[in-house]
């Protein structure tokens, strides 16, 4: 293998966006050119195995597009699994469901909480990575979850015939995309755009820009701070009291928001600086 | 020798060597090489290492001037500096160890359990 095709081979496995992706490029470089080196692949080993332990140490677990699915489809298997065996629950005679409601609720919540994480996860392990990639990972993450989601839903579809089975399905097709498709794409559409706003305005080149990205994540931090207080405050709230929380079971997860923002916008002037 | 055995300690080798002096990666490889000729050193395990080892903010890697080119020089940390504090101190104990338990005869408590009854001489437990 010549100098420029193991660099070729390198240069096209190696997914670490700039200004990154232009250093260990360099480095490589200038070890290839030491004298008395010989084939590449002798001195430096398998570019394409090479290039796969660079990303793994800069972008992070969601370094290879197969992890991302696997992350994605296991949280979401979690997550319909526990709904459905509550609805069954729920939908069993003779069955107290005083405390599936509280199991809902919080389900509700986790429905909220978890593919909202792992999706900013995703668009910040994405930001990390060289721009054609990022779009892809992050547009492939959206398409995915939101195929699942539909495919997930698609058990409530109307059935052709037979009323007898209909009392679990949607009475038209309309009925389930309206109830049951849209709020679902909707829903991952909208966690993923901030996945991508995270991407977009995530710059290496300037610190100041870098700095914005921070604040933007805190601001993230913020809406994920709110809603798992919220969680926590609710669940107590609902399982001790049996009522509808008020905006005051809110409180704590306000103030923690704000301290949360605060903190980081002052970590942001301290990284302009 | 098998370099397998090396792959645990790799990040304490590493260490060892900027703390004796800053390098770059080729400079780091060949030294490696010099002092451990038994072992096949992989250079394509340095330098994700390097950039690891950065990350952590143990070493500090800095474009350079060096014979006439650019090379990034790695030197170590004040948290490198305690880190491989911290490591030597774990392999001289586990060293140790294992040389106490290679060198060390079967106890006399033990050989009833091994079917052993004269000192020294294996009976085969019948």
């Amino acid at each position: 293998m010549t100098l420029n095709q193991y660099l070729t081979t390198f240069e096209h496995h190696l997914r670490v966006g700039e200004p990154k992706r232009r250093e260990i490029i360099a480095e490589l470089k200038t070890h290839l050119a030491e004298p008395g080196g010989t084939d590449p692949f002798t001195t430096l080993a398998d570019p394409k195995q090479l290039a796969r332990r660079y990303n793994r140490i800069h972008i992070g677990f969601f370094s290879s597009p197969l992890r991302i699915a696997i992350s994605l489809l296991a949280v979401f298997i979690f997550l319909e699994s526990a709904n459905e065996y509550n609805w069954f629950l729920m939908n069993r005679l003779f069955y107290s469901t005083a405390d599936l409601q509280l199991y809902g609720v919080i389900l509700f919540d986790a429905f909220v909480m978890l593919p909202s994480i792992l999706l900013i996860l995703i668009g910040r392990a994405a930001a990390r990575t060289q721009r054609p990639a990022r779009s892809l990972a992050l547009a492939g993450a959206i398409v995915f979850s939101s195929f699942f989601i539909i495919i997930l839903r698609a058990d409530r579809l109307p059935p052709p015939t037979d009323p007898y089975n209909a009392v679990d399905h949607y009475p038209s097709v309309l009925a389930w995309i309206g109830n049951a498709a849209l709020p679902a794409v909707i829903g991952t559409i909208l966690l993923g755009g901030i996945c991508i706003l995270t991407a977009v305005v995530y710059a290496h080149k300037h610190p100041k820009r870098t700095s914005h990205f921070d604040a933007l994540i805190a601001t993230i931090c913020c809406i994920l701070g709110f809603l798992l207080t919220a969680v926590i405050v609710q669940t107590i709230d609902v399982g001790m009291n049996m009522r509808l929380p008020t905006l005051v079971t809110y409180a704590p997860a306000l103030i923690v928001s704000t301290l949360l923002l605060i903190y980081f916008i002052m970590r942001s002037r301290r990284l302009q600086e | 020798m098998n370099s397998q055995s090396l792959k645990g300690h790799s990040e304490l080798l590493i260490l060892s060597a900027l703390a004796q002096a800053p390098m770059h990666g080729y400079a780091l490889s060949e030294y490696l090489k010099g002092q451990l000729p038994e072992f096949k050193f992989g250079v394509g395990m340095i330098y994700p290492l390097l950039h690891k080892l950065e990350q952590k903010k143990q070493v500090k890697g800095e474009w350079k001037q060096v014979l006439g080119t650019d090379r990034r020089v790695y030197s170590l940390t004040r948290q490198g500096k305690k880190a491989l504090a911290a490591k030597k101190k774990e392999w001289r104990a586990f060293s140790s160890l294992i040389t106490k338990l290679v060198n060390q005869p079967l106890p006399a408590v033990a050989r009833p359990f091994m079917g052993l009854t004269t000192p020294g001489l294996f009976h085969g437990g019948r």
